[in-house]
């Protein structure tokens, strides 16, 4: 523990106030602990949730009929599009996002020397931060979704998440600032501040709507902007939320764990400064060879590589941190938690620069790579950098020896061994399956043309994974029951230690700066201002004034994203208009919401990129014209399933309707999941006419739409049916007639997927209004 | 009125622009870092460990 109540007094403190006529105050105060203890445990329990969820979305990868035996409504709920958000929100907003919150309650006061602002702006913040979770764990499960990854919660949660980060988290954190006794603003604070300014940023730009309902609503942006949008967001949510955070956590509690000063103050600085920089522009490497303009993709490519400096610079820094304590590494589990940790950030941000190289991403993207990638950054740096912290913490927030320490040390290392068997399998699963997908003949034909083949062929690699995975869980139980003996050991009573020491003054004066050299020399004033700014007093000053230092952050963040932004914005050549491009009909929109509903983008991408092989495979490269009128966009981030940007056309509608029913007939050996309930779920047509407003209001041209939306889609649903039905299928379906099953819906849209750019509009069309697509298809028999 | 402006922009340069307001920014940066004496350095890295206030020029009192 630390040393029992401190006097202390602080000289230039006291000197300042005898001038001024007043003594310095003397103020007690204690830390509120409490909170600390309620965020450790929530990381815990969120812990295992996340992993736990993990297990299961990759369970279903292998398994995609695991659920099939359930009722169709209850299957439907547990279907990998809906779950894997459930997953990856789960690992980064509640396990990583209370173990943040746990490190920065405990570390701020005491870098502070004052307790938290409020107590009670900590519990609203507590509570409120948990009721988010349980909304994100009930909402994804029944569809409501923006369909774009990690901010895939709907309005109504973001705006509670924007009050509750900003207004109580970043609220009670800033006056906690403003009130310290600590004059100077250690490094681990700067983390914290950027992390507070950036996340709100990204949160409330990414996720500008206009709603249709409390449970959707369609995106500002469309197509490429939307894509740009949602990267930037992404990648600074890895940078913002997973990475700046836990720096800070590093630089407080590893130097806490090795009892000495961090290696390198002014590594730090740097290190700080560079990444507030670099970050914000890296985004676009997560588009590479997609629509998006060029310049964008080679400048988040030039940035990210820039970033291996600074993050190696850091985990220098940590590493170094160490020396001459690395005996005590062997004996301390919290010590070998941190330098692993440290070590996969080092891995994860070496890996993430060569990623962004286009000629790298050519292979990697859209694989397991990626996936390899994010979780030896998330297992390994966020995890275990977590889980050190929390080994670290528990005696001392629960005044008692950890309950066991060798459960501790085996926990590291079946953590350790989970990690490894984990990825390991993934990157062979990653290159095999992009090497396979690139594969050509001797004749320059595909060596694989059934997708299939390739998914088959990783299938052994997921079951180690689900092994790994299965490891690490194993580890987080440790914990938990670690952490309850710890707690069932604690005193009846905690005991509150309390500290006095002098309150800040508000005329604080900095020591007098150093006389410039140039002084008494005869030259122009501004050489002397000059030389008094290159002396960089003014360095010192800035850094321990929060309002300054969380402006000057803001800036940085904000000028830096306006110059990708901006252009990508308002150059029209960006995005050439393609005359022939309509939007989508409004049984075709409808159907498109439902395909973001079930969360199709988590297994397929709608973006061909301008390679031989992808051209081969999937038909003409994606023009950024073609998605003028998707909300979101789906261009999607790993195809686990083909590319669905050309679909329309493919396949019978007949056989989109079986193969919703049951893929693997379909398609043998496929792993995606049945969509029955589809074939049995009423559309609400009535809501089309809401839908198709709402998108028009953004700019999408209508006519006839806007009064006779409902009309207009009952008439291409009976159209699809008799087109199904016409190719062998039935007019109901378990009782119900198909013409008004979503899965109707879902069909036209899947029909009309990157038709438009081959479309040839007839002369005599030209001159009136464009017809819907499908009225062209004269309806036969409606059943 | 925004629209005006906008349009007057030559967003053609932006990229050269931002790569020289980073480098700048940076070296400031760098700069500023390499300039602190050792012994505030020194005391600003040593306030995780104290649990008393450190006095930015005068250290931690015990
Ligand atoms: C678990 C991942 C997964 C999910 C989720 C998923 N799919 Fe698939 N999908 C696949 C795989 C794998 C294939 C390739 C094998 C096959 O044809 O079934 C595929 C194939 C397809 C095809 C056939 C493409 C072709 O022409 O060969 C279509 C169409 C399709 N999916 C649509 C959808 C729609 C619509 C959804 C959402 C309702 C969806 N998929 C959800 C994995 C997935």
């Amino acid at each position: 523990m630390s040393d029992a109540s401190v006097a202390s007094s602080n000289e230039n403190e006291a000197r300042q106030a005898t001038t001024a006529g007043q003594s310095a105050t003397m103020e007690s105060f204690s830390y509120n602990d409490g909170i600390v203890r309620m965020f450790v445990t929530a990381t815990i329990v969120w812990g295992l949730v996340a992993t736990l969820a993990g297990v299961l979305v990759a369970l279903l990868l292998v398994l995609p009929a695991l659920f099939g035996g359930l009722e169709n409504s209850v299957s439907a709920l547990l279907s990998f599009g809906r779950l894997r958000p459930v997953h990856t929100n789960a690992a980064i907003f509640a396990f990583a996002g209370n173990s943040i919150f746990a490190a920065i309650y405990y570390s701020t006061q005491r870098l502070c020397k004052c307790r938290m602002w409020s107590d009670w702006l900590g519990q609203l913040h507590f509570w409120g931060w948990q009721a988010i979770i349980v909304a994100a764990a009930v909402t994804f499960p029944l569809g409501m979704t923006q369909g774009k990854e990690y901010a895939e919660l709907e309005w109504p949660i973001d705006l509670a998440i924007a009050v509750v980060w900003l207004g109580f988290f970043g609220g009670n954190f800033f006056m906690t600032l403003w009130t310290r006794r600590e004059r100077h603003m250690y490094v681990a604070l700067w983390f914290y501040i950027a992390t507070i300014v950036t996340v709100t940023v990204l949160h409330v730009f990414n996720n500008l709507v206009v709603p249709v309902g409390l449970g959707k609503s369609y995106s500002v942006y469309a197509g490429v902007q939307d894509a740009l949008m949602q990267w930037w967001y992404g990648h600074n949510a890895v940078a913002f939320f997973l990475t700046t955070p836990f720096l800070g956590l590093m630089y407080y509690f590893l130097p806490k764990a090795a009892e000495r000063p961090v290696f390198s103050y002014k590594l730090s600085i740097i290190h700080f400064w560079s990444l507030v920089f670099l970050y914000i522009w890296a985004g676009p490497h997560h588009l590479h060879y997609t629509a998006l303009p060029e310049w964008a993709s080679t400048f988040g490519m030039l940035f990210s590589v820039m970033l291996w400096m600074p993050s190696w610079g850091g985990m220098i820094n940590g590493l170094l941190t160490l020396r001459g304590a690395w005996s005590k590494v062997t004996s301390d589990p919290v010590l070998k938690f941190f330098v692993v940790g440290i070590t996969f950030y080092g891995m994860a941000t070496f890996e993430g620069p060569l990623l962004s190289v286009k000629s790298v991403n050519a292979l990697s993207h859209y694989t397991d790579w990626t996936i390899a990638h994010v979780h030896s950054g998330a297992l390994g740096w966020n995890g275990f950098m977590t889980f050190g912290m929390i080994y670290w913490l528990l005696p001392r927030l629960y005044q008692t020896k950890l309950w066991s320490k060798s459960m501790a040390e085996w926990h590291f290392w079946l953590g350790t061994i989970g990690i490894l068997l984990y990825i390991v399998p993934i990157y062979a699963a990653g290159i095999t399956q992009g090497l396979m997908w690139r594969a050509m003949d001797d004749l320059g034909r595909l060596q694989y043309p059934n997708f299939v083949e390739t998914v088959q062929s990783i299938v052994p690699f997921w079951w180690f994974r689900i092994l790994g995975g299965g490891i690490y869980v194993t580890g987080v139980l440790m914990l938990a029951l670690n952490a309850t003996m710890t707690w069932l050991n604690r005193p009846s009573k905690y005991e509150v230690q309390v500290f006095t020491a002098p309150r800040l003054l508000g005329g604080y004066q900095d020591a007098p700066i150093p006389k410039s050299k140039l002084e008494g020399v005869p030259v122009i004033e501004a050489a002397l201002t000059i030389d008094r700014v290159v002396k960089m007093d003014w360095h010192r000053r800035w850094e321990r004034l929060p309002l300054q230092f969380t402006i000057l952050t803001t800036l940085a963040v904000i000028v830096a994203s306006l110059f990708e932004i901006i252009p990508t914005f308002l150059i029209r050549s960006n995005v050439p208009t393609i005359a022939s491009v309509k939007p989508y009909t409004p049984l075709e929109l409808a159907g498109r919401d439902i395909y973001v509903s079930e969360g199709c983008y988590n297994c397929h991408s709608q973006m061909i990129r301008p390679m031989i092989a992808e051209t081969q495979r999937y038909g003409e490269y994606s023009k950024a014209g073609e998605f003028i009128y998707d909300r979101p966009f789906q261009w999607g981030s790993r195809r686990i399933g083909p590319d669905l940007a050309r679909e329309g056309g493919r396949q019978s509608s007949f056989w989109h309707w079986e193969h919703l029913n049951h893929p693997e007939q379909s398609s043998p050996g496929s792993v995606m999941p049945s969509y029955r309930h589809l074939l049995t779920e009423r559309l609400n047509f009535g809501e089309i006419q809401k839908r198709i407003q709402a998108v028009h209001f953004l700019g999408a041209p209508y006519e006839q739409e806007l009064t006779d939306a409902e009309a207009m889609a009952h008439k291409q649903a009976e159209a699809v049916a008799a087109e199904i039905i016409a190719q062998g299928g039935k007019v109901a379906y378990e009782g119900k007639l198909i013409k008004d099953s979503t899965a109707i819906a879902l069909i036209a849209y899947l029909q009309r997927l990157g038709k438009d750019l081959f479309r040839v509009e007839t002369p005599a069309l030209a001159v009136e209004k464009p017809i819907p697509f499908v009225e062209a298809q004269v309806p036969t028999a409606v059943p | 009125m925004l629209k005006d402006v906008f349009s007057k922009l030559d967003y053609s340069s932006f990229e050269e622009i931002a790569l020289v307001i980073f480098g700048l920014s940076f070296l400031a940066i760098v700069w500023g870092a390499l300039r602190l004496k050792p012994d505030a350095t020194k005391r600003f890295g040593s306030i995780p460990i104290e649990d008393a206030v450190v006095d930015p020029w005068e250290g931690a009192k015990k």
